[in-house]
């Protein structure tokens, strides 16, 4: 479902991604791991299209800044920010559009409000949310194209409990309808259960990938990898 | 309807309604609409003809506004990165399968919108551009069109100039020499033609009517646009027009030519303008961007101060390390507003066309009403807006003393330096650089006062409504000490002009003692952040 193969991509004299290569399998949830600063966030966004970058990168077999590759990929970003003057079902009807979804995808919207508990704010303008209420709204749009890939940057960040269990149901359930999901991270805790592939950056490269079975093959936790990784990268 | 005109009128609906949902807001938008229909209907329509030496000064005034706003914009588009995009704008707009061109346009449409708002302000300076300048409906029109089109070619050649130019920094740096040499050699030809011309006063005004200058992208183009329509020379602004339409467009086209890329592009200064607001509403920034030119090596200060003190010596590190000892960038303006003024007042008061007792009058009110912009933004107001002010264990008036005693340290040079530059150029009376410099001082601490007496009244308000109270506190507290020194000026200036000085000891004393009462009863201030 993606493929990325040598991405590379410099700011000024900094280098944020050094040849990354990651895939992802139709149903595989991938997560992102690695410290502040290690370049999580910029292969996400090189992932969406939003960067300049050398290297490739496919969604399902299109070039990811072609429409055809957009249509089917979901984006939830780091910071939530919502149209200060939409109200959250205009939102909703704002991607219906933009997607080009038929009469269901109204159903749908409805439904993916009253499981994220949105029903309640849905006349409610984007500038008039809580940060909570934000990060929900920007799930339900993310969601409701039903992608075939989506990408969660920090999903969790912002989210009460009960919200947080909402979201890793859901994530539970796309990877049922055999969505890939790449979420990055560096609360390693919050995607325990629900992750199968993980990679980890640091400095702008990827210095371990694995699958959940090897890691417990070695009767590891993706936490102790994670911590012998970043605090010994040579 | 497709996707972008739905978000396009969905906003516009909701902004609208928004108007209806709050009171407070619905009244602000009635008392604005009413203000302009006033303004706009009572504007006398026959004051007289654009005269050549009225001409000559608003051909060299509009010049030099017209630069100032397209230079900061070009340098902000080369340095830091425009963009016309919001954070929705990237997360929900540049991720969805709608095709960038599209996009492009949609935010080009949306930035015309907020031009065309950001010009209404101009309809209030319909009696001014009546009254002083003797404009008509044409040179009126001429005047708000051209001041849209100038907000809306920059932002958007700045946008495409920053896209174009941003992943080359070789290019970058070509377009900022050619911008700087630009500047450059319009000032060495300034001083040639000024020296030519024997260095008399009008030449300093008739430089910018020179046929060559009205060529110059952007900034000559709309000045002709303007001053042809003022003169009713159609055909001619027609020509500046249709100059002004084409280059935003090959802008838009040549970011068009790199496809998706400019997403990249407006990202950064998108995300960057975002933190600024998410800061700014959580009272972590003043709102001011200090941009990369902030120097921060040890300044003499730091670690100076104890106490309340702290906020005095904290002020004084900022202020060396953002521009010059205790004055700013705005200081610079004042000054050069001083002097230009200076100059167009020394002509009249050489032609006989105005007073002395005027000129003085006019300078100081001129200044203090300038001061007034600078103020509400001052460090003090920025103190406020955090934590640290309210929790540091000191005395409530020597916080409020300390905190403000950098404002009215600059106050005083600026003052000091913006009047004696003023003084010297006019010819005027010695004692008045002094003396306007006092009432120029005493006026930074009325502003402070208001700043204060709005907090108590509003607290937490909504950001409109605190607004409202301070235009009418400001109203309230300073209406009585203006009219106190026009009138005290007027009749002491009856005696003899030698006495006038007294209106501004006068008048600053009212000014002193207003704020020293308000500052005294608003020492509470400090207690809690909302009240």
């Amino acid at each position: 479902m993606l493929r990325v193969l040598g991405l590379t991509k410099e700011y000024s004299s900094t280098l944020a991604c050094d040849h990354v290569d990651l895939s992802l399998l139709e149903g595989e949830t991938g997560v992102l791991l690695g410290p502040n600063g290690a370049g999580k966030s910029t292969v996400i966004k090189c992932i969406m299209g939003l960067l300049r970058y050398k290297g490739s990168i496919e969604v399902d077999g299109h070039s990811n800044k072609l429409e055809s590759a957009k249509r089917i990929m979901g984006y939830v970003p780091e910071i939530p920010a919502l149209y200060e003057l939409m109200t959250v079902e205009e939102h909703a009807e704002f991607i219906r559009r933009a997607y080009r979804l038929d009469k269901s995808g109204r159903e749908y919207a409805d439904e993916l409000m009253t499981r994220l508990e949105l029903q309640d704010v849905r006349k409610m303008l984007g500038k008039e949310l809580s940060k909570g209420m934000q990060q929900k709204v920007s799930i339900m749009c993310a969601l409701l194209p039903r992608p075939k890939m989506i990408l969660l940057d920090e999903p969790l960040v912002g989210l009460d409990p009960h919200a947080i269990k909402v979201l890793k149901n859901l994530l539970v359930e796309l990877k049922a309808n055999k969505t890939a999901v790449l979420v990055s991270t560096h609360m390693i805790d919050s995607v325990s259960d629900i992750w199968d592939r993980s990679f980890i950056m640091v400095k702008g490269r990827i210095v371990k990938t694995c699958t959940k079975a090897e890691i417990a093959d070695q009767g590891e936790s993706l936490e102790n990898v994670f911590f012998s990784v970043t605090e010994d990268p040579a | 309807m497709s996707a972008l005109p739905y978000l396009y009128f969905t906003c516009m609906k909701n902004a609208v309604l928004q108007l209806f949902r709050k009171p407070v807001v619905f009244l602000f938008g009635v008392f604005w609409l009413t203000l302009m229909i006033l303004v706009v209907f009572s504007a006398n329509s026959s004051a007289g003809t654009l005269t050549d030496q009225r001409f000559l000064y608003m051909q060299a005034g509009s010049f030099l506004i017209l630069g100032f706003i397209s230079f900061s914009s070009f340098a902000k588009g080369l340095n830091q990165g425009s963009t016309f995009f919001s954070m929705p704008d990237v997360n929900i707009l540049f991720t969805s399968p709608i095709h960038p061109m599209k996009v492009l346009l949609y935010g080009t449409v949306r930035q015309m919108g907020v031009s065309a708002i950001a010009s209404l302000f101009l309809l209030l300076q319909i009696p001014n551009l009546r009254n002083f300048l003797h404009l008509g409906t044409a040179g009126i029109f001429g005047v708000i069109s051209g001041w849209f089109l100038l907000l809306f070619c920059n932002q958007v050649l700045s946008v495409s100039v920053y896209s174009l130019t941003a992943p080359f920094p070789r290019k970058r740096y070509i377009g900022k020499t050619i911008m700087y040499c630009t500047i450059g050699l319009l000032g060495l030809w300034y001083v040639i033609y000024i020296l030519w011309n024997g260095g008399e006063v009008s030449s300093l005004f008739r430089f910018f009517g020179q046929t060559a200058l009205d060529f110059l992208p952007v900034v000559g183009w709309t000045n002709a646009y303007v001053m042809h329509m003022a003169v009713g020379d159609y055909p001619y602004a027609s020509l500046f027009l249709t100059l002004m339409i084409f280059l935003p467009a090959l802008g838009i086209l040549m970011m068009k030519r790199s496809h998706s890329e400019y997403y990249e592009d407006v990202l950064q200064t998108t995300e960057n303008a975002f933190h600024m607001k998410l800061a700014l509403k959580d009272g972590k920034a003043s709102g001011r961007n200090l941009g990369s030119k902030v120097r921060t090596g040890q300044s003499g200060i730091v670690g100076k101060g104890k106490g309340a003190s702290t906020f005095f010596y904290r002020h004084l590190t900022e202020h060396r390390r953002t521009g010059w000892m205790i004055l700013e960038k705005s200081s610079f303006l004042i000054v050069g507003i001083a002097v230009v003024a200076g100059l167009i007042f020394r002509n009249l008061l050489l032609r006989g066309e105005i007073s002395i007792l005027s000129v003085e009058i006019i300078a100081a009110c001129g200044l203090g009403y300038i001061l007034y912009f600078f103020t509400i933004t001052g460090k003090f107001t920025q103190e406020l807006t955090k934590h640290y002010i309210y929790l540091v264990p000191a005395e409530n008036t020597s916080k409020i003393v300390f905190a403000n005693l950098s404002t009215v340290l600059k106050a005083l040079y600026e003052g000091g330096i913006a009047f004696l530059a003023f003084t010297l150029i006019c010819g005027l009376p010695l004692w008045y650089a002094p003396l306007a410099a006092l009432l120029y001082t005493s006026l930074s601490q009325l502003y402070v006062s208001v700043s204060i007496l709005t907090q108590r009244v509003t607290g937490t308000a909504s950001k409109l409504f605190s607004g409202l109270i301070y235009m009418i506190c400001a109203g309230v507290l300073m209406i009585p000490g203006a009219v106190l020194f026009v009138i005290s000026m007027i009749l002491l200036n009856q005696m003899s002009h030698n006495y006038t000085f007294v209106a501004f000891l006068i008048s600053a004393s009212y000014n002193v003692s207003i704020s020293a009462l308000v500052l005294l009863f608003g020492r509470n201030i400090f207690d809690r952040m909302e009240s």
